[in-house]
């Protein structure tokens, strides 16, 4: 493969239209090689070469992912509308063809998907929001085949003026008729990503999402219609219960972060964040290894220059009747039943002796040997 | 003088359910091993000295269902056991081989000494079963055991399938029962997490209290008057006690924390790293992978790859140092608190239990520093638990706590995002099929009974927040996606095989004597 980081951002966008990637504008340079490259694998690889099945499978220790993400962010400095961040599973991202809606629709006609993978779809059409944070929320939904050719159907009458989006109604407070919600904004999608966040951007409040299709007159297709979820709070609350009423909330506020008196709100969270992210929050069991895992002080012993260590031991082994009596500086050791015995040691440098005998079972017969060594390391 | 505030000390013990009895040695069944003898027994030898010598204590302990199940566990602890007994062996050729290495000679003794220790623990007194530690600590009223999600599964990811939090508190809360012979009083919830209107579900498992990191009670409406420095009850009417940041950071921080002090033990530099590869090779991985063995020589240091050997004598006063230290923050906090709120304030301090011990090895020193100083010395602070202190306190203001975990962040992102979102997808449709069958078979037996149990416990074990958790670490991330993989596989296949109606039993048996964890699981619990 050609050494891709010397192509220009332009010849990259050159090689992946011929290689078919959708929108590869949309990408950093660095995550285009990647996509160019993968589609490039892709196109060598044999099909059907998948992972062993999960009962032949040894104790994890290598660091291989059996699922890999290419993420891809557009920045939308001075833009208005919300950013995003769409996530591709590469099951969904490997075709990238134009007409790549009948290539998975033809693919989900068979759905099983290899052994020990998870399957791709479960043949329903739908879409769920979750929340991740006060400004973040999730997507994930799934398309069924019949309603996926219906898709097709309509991409193909308005080739090129239909395009997948996601409506997000703020609908708060509100029942929800479709067309009540306070506001609500349109992202683009790639719909065979299958899931999408979203940067929703205002705290306390509820949201659902709409799948669709979005013509070049402004005509909503809905596929589908997801759940209402709520964003957390990410300020103390407005309501004050009167006959609970703190003297001073900002103070008590302030010293449940446990930093004295005089904080503002706004200083508290700051300081908070700051303390959460030096904090260890739930290492688990760190699992033998650490990051997040584990206090951030043990760091894992990793060296960061070149290093040389040596060392010696003295390894001492022998043999006598099975039944007789071996001491090393005066103290019993057991031997094998065969009557062989091993006797191994740290050797520091200098002089070390070492006086062993044995005696036999009826103490008739007494054998000595006294071991001298003198070891000496000259480092150079 | 009577005391004019509460310190409420949480250890939150939890492994996920790692169980392989078709392999002969696995790996990940040594996270097991190792915090039994390092943090578990040392625990229990320490809640055992405080009763024998009479030391009236009061601690707080989430044994979570994963944990409980393994530890009661035959295979398992007969493999513990095993394992021990080869820590024990090599320990006793260390003793020998360090001979001329009197700076560390003593520390193998040591080594030696404790493992022994462990085993005549672990198989006299508590007969294998540490259950029974925790059981009669509870019932002499020293210890709250805190029951948890029944797997561990991150209850607010799981929002938009209710069922499955019901399931993941009912489950506990049977399980709770089957083990400690009575109903759990209080919760500690998966990571803290927190979805307002959950708290029904635990009333409606009588449960009276849980635990929330400190911005779910800040930022619950309405404002809650003593910040996090008294519980609130939520309107279902089970209390939530919130996390008091700036004991936390004396543990945990990265920085100001006591665990990185330069005397206290180096976790990194273990022998099954350090030496000949021959003599190590029957204590580390089968296929001479190098792993952890619990040997460790040295001591932290400094940010130096040099490094001093350990000295016990110094770091023990290092730990009775800082209990000290701790005790006299809570003090000033608590005697500033009394005075600014006009109460005794509670003080509650949460830590995972395995920090204790496994990677802090002078925690439990600490602890027990600390407890004796507190119940001997202090005249200000009292320990207490939660269900101590709502009965003392019964009058406390209403209000619905905010959306939160205690995870990076502060809400889902450590369980939400580009190495783990994937699963989420999956573990809803295998939800609404439990869901689906539950509703459809309520009353089965024989065969399809125990196809549906099956179901259930796979599900269940798809759902523990560790397999997320440990996607986004990166550490054994093969192994993680493996699990949630498996589990769904076969929880589809069982679905499958109920609503065709024809069962593979042997394949079924084979699965149940696999993942085999809640035997009398009520499956009946995802019927809608």
């Amino acid at each position: 493969m050609k050494d891709l980081n010397s192509l220009s951002k332009k010849e990259l966008l050159d090689r992946a239209k011929q290689l078919k990637i959708r929108m590869p504008y949309l990408y950093r340079k660095n995550e285009l090689i990647k996509m160019i490259q993968k589609k490039e694998m892709a196109s060598q690889a044999v099909p059907g070469t998948k992972p062993q099945s999960a009962e032949d499978k040894k104790p994890s220790l290598r660091g291989k992912k059996l699922v890999e993400k290419v993420s891809s962010r557009r920045d939308t400095a001075g833009d208005t509308k919300p950013y995003y961040e769409p996530t591709y599973h590469t099951e969904a991202a490997k075709d990238e063809s134009p007409s790549r809606l009948a290539v998975i629709a033809a693919r989900r006609v068979a759905p099983s998907a290899p052994k020990g993978e998870l399957p791709l779809s479960y043949e329903q059409t739908k879409i769920v929001l979750m929340v991740r944070d006060p400004y973040w929320a999730f997507v994930y939904w799934d398309i069924s085949t019949s309603t996926i050719q219906k898709v097709t159907g309509l991409m193909r009458e308005h080739y090129g003026k239909m395009r997948p989006i996601l409506r997000v109604y703020d609908v708060t407070d509100i029942d929800f008729n479709g067309k009540n919600a306070h506001w609500n904004f349109d992202m683009d999608v790639i719909l065979d990503a299958k899931n999408w966040y979203i940067h929703v951007g205002i705290p306390n409040r509820s949201y659902l999402v709409d799948l669709g299709l979005l013509d070049a007159q402004n005509n909503f297709y809905l596929v589908a219609r997801s759940n209402v979820a709520k964003t957390p709070r990410d300020v103390p609350s407005d309501v004050i219960d009167e006959e609970w009423m703190a003297v001073d909330f900002e103070e008590i506020y302030a010293l449940s972060g446990g930093f004295g008196v005089g904080l503002s709100s706004a200083e508290f969270k700051e300081r908070k964040k700051q303390l959460l992210e030096q904090m260890v929050s739930s290492p688990g069991f760190g699992i033998t290894s650490p990051g997040v895992t584990s206090p951030g002080m043990w760091q894992k012993g990793k060296r960061k220059g070149f290093f040389f260590e040596v060392w010696t031991e003295l390894l001492v082994y022998g043999r006598t009747m099975p039944d007789a009596k071996v001491t090393v500086s005066g103290e019993k050791i057991q031997l094998r039943p065969d009557g062989t015995f091993s006797l191994r040691y740290f050797l520091p440098d200098g002089d070390k002796n070492l006086p062993i005998q044995a005696v036999s079972r009826d103490e008739d017969d007494t054998r000595k040997a006294e071991i001298r060594v003198k070891k000496d390391t000259i480092w150079g | 003088m009577k005391e004019i505030g509460y310190l409420l000390l949480v250890l939150h013990a939890h492994l996920p359910f790692v169980r392989h009895p078709e392999h002969e040695y696995f790996l990940e069944e040594d996270w097991l091993y190792e915090a039994i003898t390092e943090t578990y027994i040392p625990l229990i030898d320490i809640f055992d000295r405080l009763v024998d010598e009479k030391i009236d204590f009061r601690m707080t302990m989430s044994v979570t269902p994963p944990l409980a199940s393994m530890l009661g566990d035959a295979l398992l602890q007969d493999r513990y056991l095993r394992h021990l007994e080869k820590l024990i062996e090599l320990a006793e050729k260390e003793v020998d081989r360090t001979r001329w290495q009197p700076e560390f000679n003593h520390l193998a003794k040591m080594y030696l000494d404790n493992f022994r220790k462990a085993r005549s623990i672990f198989v006299d007194r508590y007969q294998k079963n540490l259950l029974r530690a925790f059981k009669k600590f509870q019932d002499l009223g020293k210890l709250d055991v805190l029951t948890c999600g029944a797997t561990h599964g991150f209850l607010p990811l799981m929002d938009t399938t209710k069922q499955s939090v019901r399931a993941q508190i009912k489950v506990a809360a049977d399980h709770y029962r089957s083990v400690f012979g009575r109903s759990p009083r209080g919760i500690w919830l998966p990571e803290c997490g927190y979805n307002p209107g959950d708290d029904e579900i635990l009333n409606q498992n009588g449960i009276r209290y849980f635990f929330l990191d400190t911005h779910g009670i800040l930022h619950g409406s309405p404002r809650p008057k003593y910040g996090v420095f008294a519980p609130v009850y939520c309107r279902s009417g089970v209390a939530a006690f919130g996390r008091d940041l700036e004991s936390s950071k004396q543990v945990w921080s990265a920085k100001e924390g006591y665990p990185g002090d330069f005397f206290y033990r180096e976790f990194y530099r273990d022998i099954g790293f350090d030496l000949e590869f021959d003599y190590i090779k029957p204590y580390i991985h089968p296929d001479g992978i190098r792993i952890n063995t619990g040997i460790k020589y040295y001591r932290i240091t400094g940010p130096t790859d040099h490094k001093e050997p350990y000295q016990p004598q110094v770091a023990r006063e290092k730990a009775a140092y800082h209990a000290g230290n701790f005790m006299f923050n809570r003090e000033r906090q608590v005697e500033y608190l009394h005075g600014r709120l006009g109460k005794k304030p509670v003080i509650v301090a949460p830590y995972d239990a395995e920090l204790f011990g496994h990677w802090w090895y002078e925690g439990p020193q600490w602890l027990d520093f600390l407890i004796r100083k507190i119940s001997c010395d202090s005249k200000m602070l009292k320990l207490t638990t939660a269900h101590d202190y709502l009965k003392e306190n019964k009058r406390n203001q209403v209000i619905t706590p905010s959306f939160s975990s205690w995870g990076w962040k502060g809400f889902s992102e450590y369980w939400l995002n580009g190495s783990n979102d994937w699963v989420y997808r999956h573990f809803h449709e295998a939800s609404q099929r439990m869901n689906e069958l539950a509703s459809r078979f309520k009353s089965a037996n024989g065969l399809l009974e125990r196809a549906l149990k099956q179901a259930a416990r796979e599900l269940l074990l798809a759902e523990s927040s560790d397999w997320a958790f440990i996607m986004k670490t990166g550490t054994v991330v093969e192994y993680a996606q493996r699990r949630v993989k498996d589990h769904i596989l076969r929880f589809m296949r069982l679905y499958d095989y109920i609503t065709n109606g024809t069962i593979d039993e042997g394949w079924l048996a084979d699965v149940e004597s696999k993942d085999n964890i809640f035997p009398d699981i009520d499956y009946r619990i995802y019927a809608s």
